[in-house]
């Protein structure tokens, strides 16, 4: 059994809902602005270098996942989140959700599902009035989706949006994705 | 400082490099643009979520490309550098590429390419070659991708070497 710190500890064994606010907790991996693209790794409790982006992308918003659920890709499920600065990878943010940004992503001439939920933080200013995606301007939904298409192409990877839901579907997926990461761990 | 911008020569006298003004710093998401009629600095457009000037972006002075401006330069360095700044830039070629408004014909767009060159600090590169095949595709994918997202198609034609960068720029101040 590899050790860890006991703060990458408590991110492997959080809750998807903070248990005192109700706030969906987002854990941070890439903060808005950096090309480079870092990941947290379950197996090791480490924040690691993933890839870098090629030379003129970088995220256009902190990108992270909510503990303790798993999507369709095996891996926790991720979300962009919405908030005035950036945070830093590790970074808990309680987080309430707007919506999920559906899409595919094909490698290898495999397809798999790989939705997005979009949060906003609780203590933003900005994106207090913020409740669902539909209220985001159509062209910043494309922008965004311009991004994830774009530095996915450069990797020989194709990204299809298919298209975008309010906060119903997001808190629905989450349901799902915390479901199946109980039944993961139940076989374990 | 806005006017000498407008007056300055392409190449300078005693070191024979290209003196290349800046519009938009590395890492930028706004892209700036000198007004030659006004003199100042504009914000253009902002470029989409997510994209950002991969290096320092200026035009050569006293010159006039296909497409009725500037012709625009690259410069190859780590440093953002500002808008207005003069650079001494090395060059190292030449991207040819073309643009094309929907339903309109092809306009040459070349991208100039060059390195930072002073007493102090040797020019990374002195070739397109040298700056490697990987960083080459980023910056091709880079001006293909938002041109894209603006509803514009840009494809890339043909490199030239340093020297035909430099006839350009000869050619480029002839028409001006």
């Amino acid at each position: 059994m590899k050790t860890k710190s006991a703060n990458q500890k408590a991110i492997c064994e959080m809750s998807p809902i903070d248990p005192e606010t109700d706030a969906v907790q987002v854990i941070v991996e890439t903060p808005r602005n950096s090309r480079n693209k870092f990941r947290f790794d379950e197996e090791t409790g480490l924040f690691e270098l993933g890839s870098v982006l090629p030379a003129g992308s970088a995220f256009p918003y902190d990108f992270g996942f909510v503990p303790g659920t798993q999507a369709e890709d095996g891996d926790p499920i991720d979300v962009l989140l919405l908030m005035d600065a950036s945070a830093f990878p590790g970074c808990r943010v309680r987080s309430r959700l707007i919506g999920v940004i559906e899409a595919e992503q094909t490698e290898d001439d495999e397809t798999e599902r790989n939705d997005r939920l979009v949060a906003v933080a609780e203590d933003s200013h900005d994106y207090r009035e913020l409740k669902s995606l539909k209220d985001l301007s159509p062209n910043l939904l494309k922008e965004l989706e311009h991004f994830f298409v774009s530095y996915n192409e450069l990797k020989g990877k194709t990204f299809k949006l298919i298209g975008h839901r309010g906060p119903k579907q997001a808190y629905k997926l989450l349901r799902q994705a915390t479901k199946s990461k109980h039944k993961r761990n139940g076989r374990k | 400082m806005a006017q000498s911008l407008l007056t300055l020569a392409a190449i300078d006298d005693v070191t024979g490099l290209v003196n290349v003004v800046i519009d938009t710093p590395r890492h930028s998401r706004c892209k700036y643009k000198l007004d030659p009629a006004t003199g100042h600095f504009r914000l253009g457009k902002l470029l989409p979520l997510g994209a950002v000037f991969p290096y320092p972006f200026g035009f050569v002075p006293a010159t006039l490309g296909e497409d009725g401006d500037p012709l625009d330069l690259l410069v190859i360095v780590d440093e953002p550098l500002f808008a207005g700044c003069v650079a001494p830039v090395r060059l190292l070629g030449v991207m040819q590429g073309e643009q094309r408004q929907k339903g309109e014909s092809w306009v040459r767009n070349d991208r100039l390419i060059g390195a930072i060159e002073t007493p102090f600090n040797h020019p990374v590169a002195e070739s397109l070659d040298d700056l490697g095949q990987e960083c080459r595709r980023e910056i091709e994918h880079f001006f293909v991708s938002y041109n894209q997202f603006e509803g514009r198609e840009f494809r890339w034609v043909g490199t030239g070497n340093a020297q035909e960068a430099r006839s350009l720029i000869e050619r480029g101040s002839a028409e001006k």
